[in-house]
């Protein structure tokens, strides 16, 4: 919670009480947005990947892949062979029926998680997906 | 589309930290900052004097010895104008406390709210 600047204690208890209102708002939108349809299907395609052998296999190929090349896609040094066999290993883990399930219930909520952010913003008069985190956007 | 429910969640949220005082203390910072057009201008060289040091030092050079006293000059100005240090605290109050506020959404919903609002370069 941020420090109150002024020396009124009953200016520095409206402070706090603002801010404390502020949080829980959040916290009672965070529940709505968990009730929404969209976060539902996510949980769902979420579990139902977990469960899927194939999808896990395809992943797990492809991270393993991605990992082995890791400091050559750093450098920019990845041969046309190696591109093209992460390519074809992304591609696979991508036509998985329960990975593209769940990728489309991650964009479908993160769509709808962004679509808030423009409305919280316009009303605070601030960029709030860019200043949501510690750090700026990117974090840090 | 958002639905009715999601979208006055939203709006609620939205209206509640409008109230509070480290959002309120930055639009008030704003409408100084934007109505004192010498403080305007100092920020502005400001940018441009840093923008000239940052360059020179990338081409490998040092800044030229009248860039970094301009630069120092203005760096003083600045630190003593009222209304900008005014508004550089409140920016930073206001993004120390929208994490906060980012945070108690993320808790509630089980998955991290800020991520999946950042924008795409992040």
């Amino acid at each position: 919670m941020l420090a109150s600047t002024t020396q009124d204690p009953a200016l520095a208890a409206a402070t706090t009480a603002a801010e404390i209102d502020a949080l829980t708002a959040g916290a009672t939108f965070g529940a709505a947005l968990r009730a929404t349809p969209e976060f539902t299907a996510l949980l769902g395609t979420g579990k139902a990947l977990d469960a899927d052998p194939i999808a896990r296999a395809a992943i797990h190929a492809y991270n393993e892949k991605r990992e082995d090349l890791r400091v050559e896609a750093a450098m920019n040094l990845m041969t046309q062979e190696q591109t093209d066999e992460l390519g074809r290993l992304l591609e696979a883990m991508h036509e998985v029926p329960s990975v593209i399930a769940y990728v489309a219930a991650t964009a479908a909520f993160g769509a709808l998680c962004r679509e808030t952010s423009t409305v919280i913003s316009g009303l605070i008069g601030i960029d709030f997906a860019a200043n949501s985190r510690s750090g700026g956007c990117c974090g840090g | 589309m958002l639905s009715t429910e999601i979208h006055e969640a939203a709006i609620e949220f939205g209206r509640s930290l409008r109230g509070a005082p480290a959002l309120a203390a930055y639009r008030a910072a704003e409408a100084a900052l934007d109505a004192n057009p010498d403080a305007q201008a100092l920020m502005a060289d400001l940018r441009r004097f840093q923008q000239a040091s940052i360059e020179a030092q990338q081409r490998g050079e040092t800044p030229a010895p009248e860039t970094t006293e301009a630069l120092r000059r203005c760096q003083a100005d600045v630190r003593a104008n009222d209304v900008i240090m005014a508004h550089l605290r409140a920016t930073s109050d206001v993004k120390a406390f929208l994490p906060l506020a980012a945070t108690e959404v993320s808790q509630a919903l089980g998955t991290d709210y800020a991520k999946l609002i950042a924008p795409t370069s992040c």
